[in-house]
């Protein structure tokens, strides 16, 4: 207090309270002290202290019931009103919850084994139309969306093209395969020629009844 | 398959080859008429038309050049282009080359009498006209060498 500030009146009045109340503590406590001393009062006291602990008790626990029942309603109509779910999505950070949650420990506790054994496969797949579900699907949409020239664009042809011409002896490749064929054509085209030359040898031997081969001496 | 042994040639693969050997006398004398004109072409430009082929030149061209081929083939290895191609070869009796002198007139009678080659299909030992009167012969030879001393004629 520096004296330039005026007084709080809410304070000045609590001080007041608090003052009055300190004064009445005080008279009281004298009061009974003195009341103690007198002969036969001491007993009445300790019965007035007894017949006042059992009534606040008996107080507390019918607050006690009060308060569940009227909790119990408040915290029903309360529900009621109030959309829970709306109020997790919007105030609980639920990546937060997640992270905290250890899947794999659930997952190591879950049987699945068990659960697989209970499911009747056969029946669901009776129950499936996949005709439908094919049908369903629309295969050209799916076709229209992959982008072939990019997957292309990913690819690296021209080392592609490389690895695999690297892998091939070309020139060797052409080499044998032409060898081979002109070895093998003109291989044929003599062999051809010397069974016609037969062929003809024999047709004239025949015409003028010769022998069956000319003789080469 | 193995190459066959130096016997007599047919009448079909002499034909044959006959004929590669005149569709290459016909390209060389093709070479030679453009080369020809190309030639005056250069000399007269101003003048040039295509020259008329007279027949006569023609002819007498196609032998010139028909018997020079076929001789200096003969002569050199015994076997022209056609003859490479078929695998013939043209050999003396004793299986040697035929000399150059042998190989010119076989050339001229070849040219001028080619019918000669038709009596080879008729005749026993499959010999030409030709090869009667020069004592020569036409036989398989697969390998690219003259392998004297195993003549099959």
């Amino acid at each position: 207090m520096d004296g330039r500030r005026a007084p709080d009146p809410l304070h000045l009045a609590v001080g007041a309270a608090a003052t009055a109340g300190g004064a009445l503590q005080r008279v009281i406590g004298f009061g009974i002290d003195t009341a103690r001393r007198l002969p036969g009062v001491d007993p009445v006291l300790v019965t007035l202290e007894e017949r006042g602990t059992e009534t606040l008790r008996g107080a507390d626990e019918l607050a006690d019931r009060v308060l569940h029942a009227v909790l119990r309603k408040v915290v029903q109509v309360a529900l009621q009103e109030v959309d829970l779910t709306t109020i997790v999505r919007d105030h609980v950070d639920l990546d937060v919850v997640a992270e905290g949650i250890d899947i794999q420990r659930i997952i190591d506790r879950v049987d699945v084994d068990a659960i697989a054994a209970r499911v009747d496969i056969p029946q669901i797949l009776d129950r499936v139309d996949i005709d439908a579900v094919a049908a369903r699907v629309d295969v050209d949409a799916i076709v229209d969306r992959v982008d072939v020239d990019s997957v292309i664009g990913r690819v690296d042809l021209v080392v592609l093209a490389d690895t695999v011409i690297e892998g091939v002896d070309l020139p060797r490749i052409i080499r044998e395969s032409t060898d081979s064929m002109s070895n093998e054509a003109v291989r044929g085209v003599r062999t051809q020629g010397m069974q016609a030359d037969d062929a003809v040898a024999g047709f004239v031997g025949k015409l003028f009844g010769r022998g069956h081969e000319p003789d080469d001496a | 398959m193995s190459a066959p042994a130096h016997r007599a040639a047919g009448i079909v693969t002499r034909g044959l080859a006959c004929g590669i050997d005149l569709a290459i006398v016909m390209a060389v004398m093709g070479g030679i008429y453009v080369g020809a004109l190309f030639v005056r072409l250069l000399f007269s430009p101003q003048e040039f038309t295509f020259p008329d082929a007279s027949a006569l030149l023609s002819v007498s061209m196609f032998i010139g050049v028909a018997v020079l081929y076929l001789t200096a083939c003969w002569a050199v290895s015994g076997r022209t282009v056609g003859a490479v191609i078929m695998g013939l070869r043209v050999v003396s009796r004793n299986g040697e080359l035929i000399g150059w002198l042998r190989a010119l007139l076989r050339a001229v009678l070849c040219v001028m009498f080619g019918f000669g080659l038709l009596w080879a299909a008729v005749d026993g030992r499959r010999r030409s006209l030709q090869d009667i009167l020069l004592r020569t012969a036409v036989v398989y030879d697969w390998e690219p060498d003259l392998h004297v001393g195993e003549p099959g004629a």
